[in-house]
């Protein structure tokens, strides 16, 4: 299943729908069931998102250089060598697979940044500067929540948790710490 | 901006917008008119030439944005989901592990 498709499919909004009804202060135990159960029908969520979110970092370095064309490919990679040592230096591959979607969160929310922080100093005086400057207060907001994210995760200790990834993988998901 | 007929004549005027009054700038009249407002011409177009590329820039970036945005909420949904059914709950906005959970 494609990314784009995940998002739309029903196992997803049973997912989001089911998060939701668990979230709440009144939240039962039979709504936990039935968020375990959503997750439980849709293993490859994890992978796909994984994918969803290279993707995403993708479409903003190409973004980015698109109009220098193929000359840009040097400067692709050093961008896409950056966001990986970011990536790195919150532990990467070496942390448990939803602290490294995290990760990717906050290495395409960094990446957003540095995109808008650049056009913020093209564009010239008036609207245009305007609509630039919402676009890194907005980046800049996701950010920070995805930072945040990151590190109330971490903190909270999340215990590890079996998912299903594929049909035979069986993955450990929470935290070690 | 453009000729106006003012009794016998035709003049140049070039009108500007500033805040919601528009006013309006006499340039001449004859050839030299006309070459302003051929300059002018030119220089409107390419306003509007540049407008139409950072539309499209614009149109570009905010799909971009949407794809990282799309895909921001919904490792937010997973990790919300995650730490639900890993006996944590959230309290006044904060996250913390339930009553009774190890």
């Amino acid at each position: 299943m494609a990314s784009s498709e995940l998002s739309e499919s029903d196992e997803w909004a049973a997912i989001k729908a089911a998060v939701r009804k668990a979230g709440r202060t009144s939240a039962t135990e039979q709504d936990l069931a039935a968020l375990r159960k959503a997750l439980d029908a849709h293993p490859d969520a994890w992978r796909i998102l994984g994918d969803l979110a290279q993707l995403a970092m993708d479409s903003v370095v190409d973004y980015f250089y698109k109009p220098m064309g193929e000359d840009a490919e040097g400067y692709r990679q050093s961008a896409r060598r950056a966001a990986g040592a970011i990536k790195r230096d919150l532990g990467y591959r070496t942390a448990s697979p939803l602290e490294d979607l995290l990760i990717e969160q906050v290495a395409i929310c960094w990446l957003r940044v540095y995109v808008a922080e650049i056009y913020v100093t093209l564009a010239k005086e008036g609207e245009s500067l305007d609509y630039w400057n919402r676009q890194i207060a907005a980046a800049q907001g996701r950010y920070l929540r995805a930072i945040e994210t990151l590190a109330r995760v971490r903190r909270l200790g999340v215990p590890a948790v079996q998912v299903n990834i594929g049909a035979q993988q069986v993955n450990q998901v929470g935290l070690s710490s | 901006m453009g000729w106006e007929r003012r009794g016998n004549g035709y003049y140049y005027y070039r009108k500007r917008r500033r805040g919601r009054r528009c006013r309006s700038q006499y340039v001449g009249t004859g050839d030299l008119a006309s070459f302003f407002a051929a300059q002018y011409d030119a220089e409107r177009e390419q306003r509007r030439a540049e407008r139409r590329v950072e539309q499209q820039q614009r149109q570009e970036y905010e799909a971009v944005v949407q794809t990282a945005t799309d895909a921001c909420r919904m490792i937010d949904t997973l990790s919300r989901a995650i730490l639900l059914t890993s006996g944590y709950h959230t309290h006044k906005g904060t996250w913390r592990r339930r009553r009774g959970e190890q």
